[in-house]
């Protein structure tokens, strides 16, 4: 039987897929390679931080070729269980499927595009969509469709599973997706990364476990503004965050503490700020107290790994490109309490190009004693979150590149300065005496790891 | 409670696969798969629903 407005002997189609972005135009080309050429003298133009077509660039050239940050392990441990994530600005159903697998399915039916998944998160064998009722295996399968039998007798489901991330996988407890076929590995695409995650993250076998569902806000923001904190800027600490001081919350001396950071650039645009610090006894690593430190088993790390602790040093923060970051630090849970050592991931999920969502996860140990972790996570939520008192000065400091990005006057005649610690500024140089991965600085006072991020942006906005 | 059911009848809704995934599943083809003939007590009100939720009237609960 044909229907009457189909030609006889038309058969059904099946969807192929084009991957690869879509070209540039003339003028975006030319304003990249201003970009980079910018970048070389320290400098950055507003325009990156509110374009509407710069957005979709980036939309099309890094967040559907990188591999972007999903979820954590322990969010999913059992089979069914599913969250909704995002990649770019396209919605995910992250889920561990009935074989253990984990999945990552665009949350659209290939029928009408209606999502399939309803909830944030729950447990399910199956996703059916509600207009229709097609449904899916939580693998992404296709499953069937009502009234099969008498309405799609010639379909093959084969064809018609919901789309997914061609790859999938984790490190150290974190997962990652990349929606390019042709992407090279987690393990390549992280780098020198994976050393210094071991040495944050896979301090026992237990390893860390998120603390609840992640909070999530609105900021008004570019979300590359939390990037390029998070990357490397030490320098903001000591005059945005004065007030914690001033109230009496990081009980000490900042400039001191900042001042002992310095930066690590990697290889792939990511980069961290390190610290050094000796810690009173008798705290451990990175300021965790006795009943932590003593569940650490470091049989998992090399010598350098090792030494790297036994030498005081951190990171309190980084940036793996392009939109998840670190934070590792102290805060007391109230003024005048001692501070604790707590740990957060964060990540800037694009909203547009003059707005991000913010996601904060709390990591607490799996061994570490609940009543340590309590106060971490305390420490946590006061520092960072919406109501987080860092949060509060970095989100209004940040709402300034959007006005300023849109800004004609502003695209006329600013350029942004990122000269910190160039060739002749100062005392920022490199040091060759570093025991870990990566291209090291001698001071906090400089913005190498800033200008590499941005021109990973760049290159990949760019690349052919 | 004994689950009966017409695989006849089921015309691949899956409301009962979703409604109770421990005792419905479906088929390669999208058609009901009963886990289990006979459900614990307390998973009544779940099957209840689901036998409910039909639209094919392809089940049945007895008992």
């Amino acid at each position: 039987m044909t229907e009457l407005n189909e030609k006889p002997g038309t058969r059904v189609g099946r969807h192929t897929g084009t991957v690869g972005p879509g070209p540039l135009n003339g003028s975006m080309q030319t304003f990249l390679s201003e970009v980079q050429s910018d970048l070389v003298q320290g400098m950055l133009s507003p325009r990156v931080l509110n374009d509407p077509e710069l957005h979709q660039v980036e939309l099309d050239r890094i967040f559907t070729k990188c591999w972007v940050f999903v979820g954590h392990v322990s969010e999913i441990p059992n089979n069914g269980d599913y969250l909704l994530r995002y990649v770019g600005e396209d919605q995910f159903i992250l889920v561990r499927d009935e074989q253990g697998e984990i999945q990552l399915l665009f949350n659209s039916c290939m029928h009408r595009g209606s999502p399939v998944c309803r909830a944030e998160k729950g447990n399910s064998s199956h996703f059916r969509c509600p207009y229709h009722g097609w449904i899916y295996k939580n693998s992404g399968d296709w499953n069937g469709a009502p009234q099969r039998a008498r309405a799609y007798r010639k379909f093959d489901g084969a064809d018609w599973g919901l789309r997914k991330a061609p790859h999938v996988d984790s490190y150290q407890g974190l997962i990652f997706a990349c929606l390019d076929p042709d992407a090279v590995s987690l393990r390549e695409y992280l780098g020198d990364m994976c050393w210094y995650l071991d040495v944050l993250l896979g301090l026992n076998e237990q390893g860390m476990t998120t603390v609840g569902d992640p909070h999530r806000w609105a900021v008004p923001s570019n979300w590359k503004s939390g990037a390029d904190n998070f990357v490397g800027d030490a320098y903001h600490v000591i005059a945005l965050h004065q007030s914690l001081e001033e109230i009496g919350v990081l009980g000490g001396d900042v400039a001191r503490g900042v001042g002992s950071n310095f930066h690590v650039a990697l290889d792939g645009g990511h980069g961290l700020i390190v610290t050094h610090m000796p810690m009173p006894e008798p705290l451990g690593y990175m300021g965790f107290p006795p009943e932590v430190h003593s569940t650490f088993d470091l049989k998992g790390l090399d010598a350098d790994q090792r030494a790297f602790l036994d030498a005081d040093h951190g990171v309190v923060g980084f940036t793996i490109f392009p939109n998840l970051s670190f934070f590792r630090s102290f805060g007391a849970t109230e003024p005048g309490k001692p501070p604790t050592t707590f740990t957060l991931l964060r990540q800037w999920q694009p909203k547009g190009p003059e707005n991000f969502e913010l996601w904060n996860w709390s990591l607490e140990w799996k061994s570490a004693p609940k009543e340590f972790n309590d106060a971490a996570y305390r420490a946590g939520v006061s520092s960072f979150g919406p109501s987080g008192i860092f949060e509060q000065d970095d989100t209004v400091a940040w709402a300034g590149g959007p006005p300023t990005g849109r800004s004609v006057f502003a695209r006329k005649t600013m350029k942004f300065n990122y000269q910190m610690g160039m060739e002749g500024m100062g005392d920022y140089a490199i040091r060759e005496d570093w025991i870990g991965p990566g291209t090291v600085s001698t001071t906090p006072w400089g913005e190498m790891n800033q200008r590499r991020w941005w021109h990973q942006w760049a290159d990949r906005l760019m690349a052919q | 409670m004994q689950i009966l059911v017409d695989r006849g009848k089921c015309q691949g809704y899956g409301n009962c696969a979703v409604a109770e995934p421990r005792v419905f599943d479906l088929d390669e083809n999208g058609i009901v798969k009963v886990l289990v003939d006979a459900p614990s007590e307390e998973l009544r009100d779940q099957v209840k629903y689901a036998v409910l939720d039909c639209p094919a009237r392809a089940l049945h609960l007895e008992g």
